[in-house]
């Protein structure tokens, strides 16, 4: 030990002049709010600002020069041979040198900080430029935690110098050695990462990037101290054994980082610890889900699962727009369709045939400039979208394009497209008008192509007096629901009409939808009391059931007259185990559990959905696993069992 | 007991092999001087000995210990001068003394401080300001100062004046005097190395040629001078001749043979009988028989 301090304390008493500048530097930023400048700001956070800037500068910059210079020049110049003349073990010459340099890089950068500070300069590094990733999931990181991860980059930038230092200097042929397996590394990684990116898979990325540095810098720091430890005064052999120790440790960690990658990638639906979110297809046994998966943090694969054979397809997942969460299947079920982003703002639509036996995503030729709107013919073989002022129609059987209409409307992701049949495409958008001088109108037009002439025909328009209107249009595109924003006025439209009557709903309305026979289901929360009301398309109640617990949410009709629901007394969606679910015969009124800790495939797949789930019978139970009731029979089965989740995956 | 044992060192770069197959020992309280020429390997030896490179089969031993595998704990009783003295530029010769203390059970600061003022060398100037022969003054004097077992000196007379290899040699031999310190050294003073010398050791290249005393290196070398007219004399071949040459009117042939009392002079009493220096023997040996 005593030889190890001997030469650290020889190390900073030898540049203790460093650390004079950095006290002279350190005064800028103290006197920095009295120099002549825009002003304005306030003199604490330019302090502190300053101060963290210049001082991650002197630190990152003197890393670098004493890392390429401690060691290596020595080297080079053949002065290390003092130190390996006497009793002095190779790991204390390099411990001591590098010790020394990194006490003077961040004690540099400490003494031009420490003044700013005690002038009351406020320095906040928690946004601090690639260190704030780490945190996001504890809720963002301490400036000192981002000051303790700066720290641990500069002591990286004063042994990668040391190590590219001795590198140049030996100009032995392994330089060639290192620029090769380098450029390999980087390439494996860049590939690796860019697949992660197309899937979405940040938290991969965030944590192989952060464990590849962490492992770098150690495979820095040792790779160097095997150097100057068993190559003692030869550089060249000392390079020799630098490359092979340092790239040894890197190609692993790198091969690593891929073997990762590709395993995470590799997820199947039955590696899930928490399923987020389901869509049944409206007829068959596909069903799209959504979640995370074991060791892959919060990255969420999506997949197509066919909860009958197992078969599964995965999809990419991320470049969709930021509402398209899930695949669409076509009503029939006999396919899905998901768009990918490709380019800056420009998507590509995906399909899955489902009725191969081996279905497998395809790439049409369908291509949207920008986020498009879309609806699929009932058979799924038609794709209509609203894209930049255009609405587009699309075989995806044949790849033609069978209209594409100029529009005059500005999309605001307030229209709505149905097809009415495979020949009629259905427009309804929504308008406020707000000209000066008149009275506020909120406005609802609805429009028909034709595909056969391809031509626009209006069909009704529907304005009511001022205020928002929260509005939904049935599956057919033929009724619509209003509700108004904050009073207890509801009315039912005919979008073929243009007619609307006023529903006589209680004084909250709550939520309405239209149940699959047409029927219209009224949500009501009052206080601690919760219930469901069935009305007729005029608003007379025909049924109404009172719910237990304080929240509730609906599911879908398994049956024309079962509707699925789950009530909690005090949970949040977050927590399925405190959810109980229920069927609520909707001619009795009369009320089944179905099991606890478990909820149904939602109505409306997740907040803002705009699209309601057909009927189904799965239900989620502990996020982990997908069962699915036989109305019939009452009983449950297991289609799909995800894996415990593990703390902190 | 032998300070230093060699066993079949071998050095490779490469192709090229720098040591092959060297072994020899140097016996405590004895001078070895290893001779050869640039290039013969001597620097390669040097630093496998001083556990600075890993040779590529053999090893080498210091005071009984392996040379590679216990370097720091073996030279806490090495004195070491490198052909370059070398040390931290910035440095003075106080500061480089009060460093070293501290890696050494003992430390004669004192000693070191006087021999330095003994040859003129400023103690507070930093050592890269100092000239050539002061540095190796300040090498030799940090070398001594923990009263070494061993010294070892990689050509510690290399680039000096006449004057400064002379206060070299001189300091060894009275510090010889006092301690009885092995030494082990490199040398292209050969005149220099006879005065304290006690075996010598002839590199070529990489291949031990000749590990001997001095004093039976010289006894067994001559040089005889005899007229041309005798003709190669047959017992010429019995004196295992080194190096034939005319000179003149004379032939001159350098003997690795001689034997004082037994020898037969080639051409009876025309021949002349000479002693020959170290450095003398080191070139017939070099230049090879003729």
């Amino acid at each position: 030990m005593k030889p190890f301090l001997a030469i650290l304390g020889r190390e900073i008493a030898e540049r203790r002049l460093l650390l004079l500048g950095a006290a002279f530097a350190s005064l800028f930023p103290v006197f920095i709010p009295w120099l002549p400048g825009p002003g304005g700001q306030d003199p604490a956070e330019l302090r502190g600002g300053m101060a963290l800037g210049l001082a991650l500068i002197t630190s990152a910059l003197l890393a670098l020069v004493l890392g390429a210079t401690v060691i290596a020049r020595d080297l080079s110049e053949r002065r290390l041979g003092f130190y390996f003349a006497r009793p002095i073990p190779g790991w204390a010459i390099w411990a001591g040198k590098m010790l020394g340099a990194a006490l003077l890089s961040l004690g540099a950068g400490a003494l031009v900080l420490v003044p700013a500070l005690i002038a009351g300069g406020r320095v906040d590094a928690s946004g601090f430029w690639g260190l704030s990733g780490p945190g996001r999931a504890g809720g963002g990181m301490s400036s000192p935690a981002v000051l303790f991860l700066v720290s641990l980059e500069i002591l990286l930038l004063l042994v990668a110098g040391h190590a590219a230092s001795v590198m140049v200097r030996s100009r032995s042929p392994w330089l060639a050695v290192d620029l090769f397996v380098a450029t390999l590394v980087a390439m494996t990684l860049w590939a690796c990462d860019r697949l992660l990116w197309k899937e979405g898979a940040a938290d991969i990325i965030e944590w192989g990037g952060t464990a590849f540095a962490a492992i770098s810098l150690v495979a820095l720091a040792v790779a160097g101290l095997v150097q100057v430890a068993r190559g003692r005064t030869d550089l060249r052999r000392g390079h020799r054994l630098l490359s092979l120790t340092l790239w040894g440790l890197v190609g692993a960690a790198a091969l690593g980082h891929a073997a990762y990658a590709l395993w995470a990638l590799r997820v199947t639906p039955r590696d899930l610890v928490r399923i987020e979110e389901v869509v049944p297809a409206g007829s068959g046994s596909w069903i799209s889900l959504r979640g995370n998966a074991r060791g892959r943090g919060s990255y969420s694969p999506v997949f197509l699962l066919d909860i009958d054979s197992g078969r599964f397809v995965k999809l990419p997942s991320t470049g969709s727009p930021y509402w398209w969460r899930l695949p669409a299947f076509s009503r029939d079920g006999s396919r899905a369709v998901w768009m990918e982003r490709i380019g800056a703002s420009s998507y590509q639509l995906l399909t899955v045939d489902l009725r191969r036996p081996e279905p497998a995503v395809r790439r049409t030729n369908v291509i949207y400039s920008s986020e498009p709107r879309i609806t699929l013919t009932p058979d799924g073989r038609r794709v209509a979208a609203l894209v930049d002022r255009r609405l587009l129609v699309d075989d995806l059987d044949t790849g033609r394009t069978l209209a594409a209409v100029a529009m005059s409307i500005e999309p605001s992701y307030q229209e709505r497209l149905r097809f009415l049949g495979p020949g009629r495409v259905r427009l309804i958008e929504r308008t406020h008008s707000e000209e000066p001088g008149t009275p506020e109108v909120w406005r609802l037009s609805t429009l028909d192509l034709d595909l056969a002439s391809r031509r626009i025909v209006p069909v009704s328009r529907i304005e009511l007096p001022d205020h928002e209107w929260f509005w939904l249009v049935s599956t057919d595109g033929r009724r619509a629901l209003l509700r108004r924003s904050g009073s207890a006025e509801a009315r039912i439209a005919n979008l073929d009409s243009g007619r609307t009557a006023v529903l006589p709903v209680p004084t909250d309305p709550g939520s309405l939808s239209f149940l699959e026979d047409g029927r219209l289901l009224l949500e009501r929360r009052e206080g601690t009391h919760q219930s469901l009301s069935v009305l007729t398309d005029e608003g007379v109640e025909q049924l109404h059931v009172d719910l237990p617990g304080s929240r509730f949410r609906i599911g879908t009709t398994l049956a024309p007259d079962l509707l699925s629901v789950a009530t909690t007394e005090r949970g949040s969606f977050q927590e399925d185990e405190t959810w109980t679910s229920w069927l609520v015969d909707l001619r009795t009124g009369r009320l089944r559990e179905v099991g606890p800790r478990m909820v149904p495939v939602l109505r409306f797949p997740w907040t803002g959905s705009l699209t309601e789930s057909p009927p189904s019978g799965l239900f989620i139970r502990n996020h982990r696993e997908l069962l699915l009731l036989d109305p019939a029979t009452g009983r449950l089965r297991s289609v799909l069992k995800g894996v415990p989740a593990k703390p902190g995956l | 007991m032998s300070l230093i044992e060699v066993e079949d060192l071998t050095v490779c770069y490469g192709r090229r092999t720098a040591l092959d197959g060297v072994s020899f020992a140097v016996p405590e309280g004895s001078v070895y001087a290893l001779l050869g020429r640039n290039g013969a390997g001597k620097s390669s030896l040097v630093r496998c000995l001083l556990g600075e490179q890993r040779p590529d089969s053999g090893r080498s031993l210091l005071l009984g210990r392996d040379a590679w595998r216990e370097r720091a704990s073996v030279l806490a009783d090495v004195g070491v001068v490198h052909e370059s003295p070398d040390a931290p530029p910035a440095m003075t010769a106080t500061q480089l003394s009060r460093f070293c203390s501290r890696l050494y059970l003992r430390w004669d600061g004192a000693g070191l401080s006087a021999r330095l003022r003994r040859f003129g060398v400023p103690e507070n100037v930093p050592f890269g300001k100092l000239s050539r022969g002061q540095r190796g003054q300040v090498a030799l004097g940090l070398a001594l100062a923990p009263e070494p077992r061993l010294l070892v000196l990689d050509d510690p007379t290399l680039g000096l004046d006449p004057v400064a290899r002379r206060s070299v040699f001189e300091e060894l031999i009275g510090d010889l005097a006092d301690r009885g310190t092995t030494v082990f050294l490199t040398s292209h003073d050969l005149s220099g190395v006879e005065g304290i010398a006690d075996r010598v050791g002839i590199l070529q290249e990489g291949r031990l040629v000749l590990d001997e005393e001095v004093e039976t290196l010289k006894r067994r070398f001559r040089r005889l001078s005899f007229p041309p007219g005798a003709g190669e004399p047959p017992q010429l071949a019995d004196l295992a001749p080194v190096a034939v040459a005319s000179r003149g009117w004379r032939v001159e042939a350098v003997v690795s043979g001689w034997d004082e009392e037994r020898s037969v002079l080639p051409a009876g009493g025309a021949t002349e009988v000479s002693a020959l220096t170290l450095e003398e023997i080191f070139l017939a040996l070099m230049g090879g028989p003729q």
